[in-house]
């Protein structure tokens, strides 16, 4: 007898697991005319079921004087919390109790059960004595203006950051009050020897301008030296030494060399110096 | 390093300029809303430009509104998508006011019939408004003032576990001249 019982609980079992529904409603009193209310309805879930979305009611006009507004459903350990916002159109006029009424439910494995409705009491905001006349009709809202600060702070703050990056830029590409900076020899020397028209002129600027940066006489024994310290002029190092024998030998009477030109390696090195080569 | 330099130099060059003329235009568009805004507020006709902020559309429906110009007042209602739920209410108050001083000009000479679905549609409008804002107070007094006036009850036999999509009948009414039934 004893195993028969133990399979009738087990048969039965799926049966007593019953979705457990507890509603937070909204306070019964103290509701006015387009008053939201919102009720929490928490619904607990076996784990193999779930609840069938689409029985859940659509927001509409429930009645006329009632309207669903808002379904959430949020699932939450051990079942789902559902959240109704209802909002309320009843024009009372004398403190009335109004009846939310409930709505179906059903779940995956087919049971069914209802979300619980609620009552509260609403009531009038006029009192039931007063005219309802044109003078009684609130006036139209007051014209808003536009609140221009933040806009005028972005405004005033990028062009800020404007100022103090073309200043930055300047000073980093030696422009404008920056031409002279000491620290861009090369573009020093770039710019002026368009001017020179003599090429010893221009290679003597150009050397000039190596020793400004080397910090001490440039000479073409030092050159390693000058690319470990300045290692960005790596990429051109064959043309500095080119430049450096051509200079030698133009110095020292051995001859010119044919096709020297130091204004395109001046641009070349300005270029590197600022960073854009 | 002074190749990082120069690209990050001209990375906030670049990004300052176009901060500068984006804010520079909000600032230039704020101005001109504004005007339009005083103008209306002052009575002066004015007409937003496309891409208004919502305030300037707000004030056009405002100034139509309060001349009784509905049709035109609605035309402009939709540009007012998006707008926050403060404004949106205050566009369909607006209209719903309009609405009740057509019902009370039409109560007064007497065309009752006629004054029902201005009623009517001005509910609606405060209904609109209340959604939005559901805390809109001048809204709730103009709609119970208007409710009212025309009140909406359910059919007698919808009472109870009513159809949910009927619609709101009229029963009785605070209309001037209309007997109410009491003894």
């Amino acid at each position: 007898m004893k195993w028969l019982i133990a399979i009738l609980l087990i048969a039965s079992a799926p049966a007593l697991a019953q979705p457990v529904i507890r509603a937070e409603n909204p306070h019964g009193y103290g509701w006015w005319l387009g008053d939201e209310l919102v009720q929490r309805i928490r619904i607990d879930l076996p784990d193999d079921v779930t609840l069938d979305r689409a029985s859940l009611p659509r927001p509409r006009a429930v009645d006329y004087w009632l309207d669903l507004r808002d379904v959430e459903v949020k699932d939450i350990k051990g079942g789902v919390e559902v959240t109704l916002l209802w909002q309320n159109f009843y024009s009372a006029l004398e403190p009335k109790l109004r009846e939310v009424p409930p709505s179906p439910l059903r779940f995956s494995d087919g049971s069914e059960a209802a979300l619980p409705g609620f009552s509260f009491v609403t009531s009038p905001i006029r009192p039931i004595t007063a005219p309802s006349g044109p003078d009684q009709l609130q006036p139209d809202p007051p014209f808003r203006l536009i609140d221009p600060g933040f806009n005028r702070m972005a405004l005033g703050g990028s062009l800020l950051v404007l100022l103090g990056a073309l200043l930055a830029m300047a000073w980093h590409q030696a422009w404008g009050p920056f031409r002279a900076r000491p620290a861009r020899p090369f573009t020093r020397a770039a710019r002026g020897m368009a001017h020179m028209p003599d090429v010893a002129q221009r290679r003597r600027s150009l050397h000039r301008a190596f020793d400004a940066a080397f910090g001490r006489v440039l000479i073409g024994a030092d050159l390693p030296d000058f690319l470990s310290r300045r290692p960005e002029f790596t990429p051109v190092a064959d043309r500095l030494a080119e430049f450096f024998k051509a200079s030698d030998a133009a110095f020292f009477g051995v001859g010119p060399v044919a096709g020297d030109e130091p204004d395109a390696l001046a641009r070349d090195l300005a270029r590197i110096e600022r960073g854009q080569g | 390093m002074r190749r990082f330099g120069f690209i990050l130099l001209s990375l906030t060059l670049l990004c300052s300029a176009v901060a500068a003329g984006w804010f520079g235009y909000a600032v230039w568009g704020d101005w001109r809303d504004n005007s339009d805004i005083r103008a209306m507020a002052a009575g002066r006709n004015a007409v937003p430009r496309d891409n208004a902020d919502t305030r300037a559309v707000l004030g056009r429906i405002l100034f139509l509104a309060h001349r009784d110009k509905l049709l035109e007042a609605q035309d402009v209602l939709p540009l007012m998508i998006g707008a926050p739920d403060v404004q949106m209410a205050e566009a369909q108050y607006a209209i719903g006011n309009a609405r009740m001083r057509a019902a009370f000009e039409l109560i007064q000479t007497a065309r009752l019939n006629d004054s029902i679905p201005e009623v009517s549609l001005a509910k609606a409008a405060y209904r609109d408004a209340l959604r939005a804002d559901p805390a809109y107070k001048d809204a709730k007094v103009n709609l119970d003032l208007a409710m009212r006036l025309v009140r909406d009850l359910p059919r007698p036999e919808a009472e109870g576990d009513s159809d949910p999509e009927n619609r709101p009948r009229r029963l009785w009414t605070d209309l001037p001249g209309m007997p109410r039934g009491a003894p």
